[in-house]
């Protein structure tokens, strides 16, 4: 026990200041988490709205594109049975009648399928790897070049707006690839590491300089997109060695 | 702080920690009041046993007592604590390299320097003291850096009010005890007595606020807006 008086005096003037500091310590803290905690909505509420305007365009601009293959599927396809079914019933006789109900069935068989088109509802439906295959096999088809898929994923289960821009992603990566790379094989890898999925898209096309500005708005828009399901973009290119994209979505 | 002051308040934080253990105030600190119920209650055998053994033994030598609780045990329960705060395995690895070269320390100091059972092993303490404050400030960067807790009350978290008065206990000490071969010299004894009785005092706050700690989810949650 203090007994002199002057160690009292000591012990009660140094108490009361560090109560005092102590105190005035904690109301900092508090207010500073406090700045942190509103800095931080503000963030996430910019981060929402970031993302509902990146799902909203990607939906747009795939509605867009449906829309657009309708057309062209309903000028080239539909429109050409019509076409040939007209002219086939011009000659009424059995034969023709006959053949002209078979192009009939054709059309609205044809009709059927683009109707299916119409709404965005086929991606909750479709899976992830076999859109990326039917994607490589329309390619492969056209002759454009070839295409390869590797993949050590069987069961893949992904949120619909994920996937939807994860579809969004991958085809304008095929598309700047067909518009821009020449390539001979295009290769695509779905691999499940750890905690999170990595898409790969590669070409073994002309590469392109990755400090060039001009190519620097496509890029940022991919990146924004994939950072608003929480991914992360990397690219690697160089003139005549083709072009790597990577995509990395952490599971959550 | 008279001495009997000094045990009733660790005793009343011992039993404020126990209470809330038993009301379960709140699921997710279980462990940890359970660790902090166990601090007091270590605190409180060490200054019952010292005072045993001060008054009873030949010497009135007790050194042992609070080289034993007070620096090994209640040190290495204090990084544990830390390692229940932090998630990540890294600072755990870190605090279990401190623990070991706190043990490993001790036994360098026990050998050359200050023996278990006749000097108070201040270079331990100071050791202690600095991991303490340490592992303090990489809370607070934690809390303020990587936005640990943001959708939280920081004051509802019992690991806020924990932290912040070890932080102060153990910063006084180890300025006290970094200084006290200084003082001791500079013939500063009157002062070196005060500072103890100061020391003293924080103490028995930090083992009050750490029986209270455990309260805090019930009393602060939602006084400010959670995000």
């Amino acid at each position: 026990m203090s007994s002199d008086p002057a160690q009292f005096v000591f012990l009660i003037t140094s108490g009361v200041l560090i109560t005092l500091v102590m105190c005035g310590f904690i109301v900092a803290m508090v207010l500073f988490h406090r700045q942190q905690q509103i800095r931080n909505r503000q963030k996430m509420d910019h981060m929402k709205a970031e993302y509902e305007r990146t799902i909203l365009g990607v939906e747009k601009e795939i509605q867009e594109q449906t829309l657009s293959f309708i057309g062209q599927e309903l000028h080239d396809n539909v429109g050409q049975i019509l076409s040939l079914t007209k002219l086939t019933l011009n000659n009424p006789d059995p034969e023709n009648f006959s053949e002209g109900k078979r192009l009939i069935n054709q059309a609205i068989k044809e009709v059927r399928t683009l109707s299916k088109r119409l709404n965005l509802d086929w991606v909750k439906e479709v899976k992830l790897l076999d859109f990326i295959q039917q994607e490589l096999q329309k390619i492969e088809n056209s002759g454009f070049c070839q295409t390869q898929f590797d993949s050590n994923i069987t069961e893949l289960e992904l949120e619909k707006d994920q996937k939807l821009v994860l579809i969004r992603i991958i085809q304008e990566c095929l598309n700047n690839t067909m518009k821009h790379a020449e390539p001979k094989l295009i290769t695509v890898s779905l691999q499940q590491k750890n905690d999170f999925l990595e898409l790969m898209i590669k070409d073994d096309g002309k590469g392109f300089d990755v400090e060039d500005k001009s190519k620097g708005m496509g890029l940022h828009n991919l990146k924004s997109r994939i950072e608003t399901i929480g991914g992360n973009l990397q690219l690697f290119s160089k003139i005549n060695m083709g072009t790597e994209i990577k995509l990395l979505l952490p599971f959550a | 702080m008279t001495f009997n002051l000094y045990l009733i308040t660790i005793l009343v934080g011992a039993l404020i920690s126990l209470s809330a253990l038993i009301f379960k105030t709140d699921r997710q600190y279980k462990k940890a009041n359970i660790l902090i119920f166990s601090v007091l209650a270590l605190v409180l055998i060490q200054e019952y046993l010292s005072e045993v053994v001060k008054n009873y033994s030949a010497n009135g030598n007790n050194h042992i007592i609070y080289n034993i609780f007070g620096i090994y045990l209640l040190n290495s329960l204090y990084l544990i604590f830390f390692k229940m705060v932090f998630r990540s395995e890294l600072m755990k690895k870190r605090i279990n390299i401190s623990i070991a070269f706190l043990f490993f320390f001790g036994i360098i100091d026990s050998i050359f320097f200050q023996p278990v059972t006749k000097i108070f092993q201040h270079y331990l303490l100071i050791y202690g003291s600095l991991m303490i404050i340490l592992y303090s400030i990489s809370f607070y960067y934690k809390v303020f850096n990587r936005n640990d807790y943001i959708n939280s009350n920081l004051l509802s978290i019992p690991y806020f009010w924990i932290i912040t008065v070890l932080f102060f206990y153990y910063s006084s000490t180890f300025l006290i005890w970094a200084s006290f071969s200084f003082l001791l010299k500079a013939d500063y004894q009157a002062l070196v007595v005060s500072l103890f009785d100061l020391n003293r005092l924080m103490a028995g706050v930090t083992y009050l606020v750490m029986g209270f700690a455990f309260y805090a989810p019930k009393v602060f949650q939602g006084k400010y807006f959670t995000t």
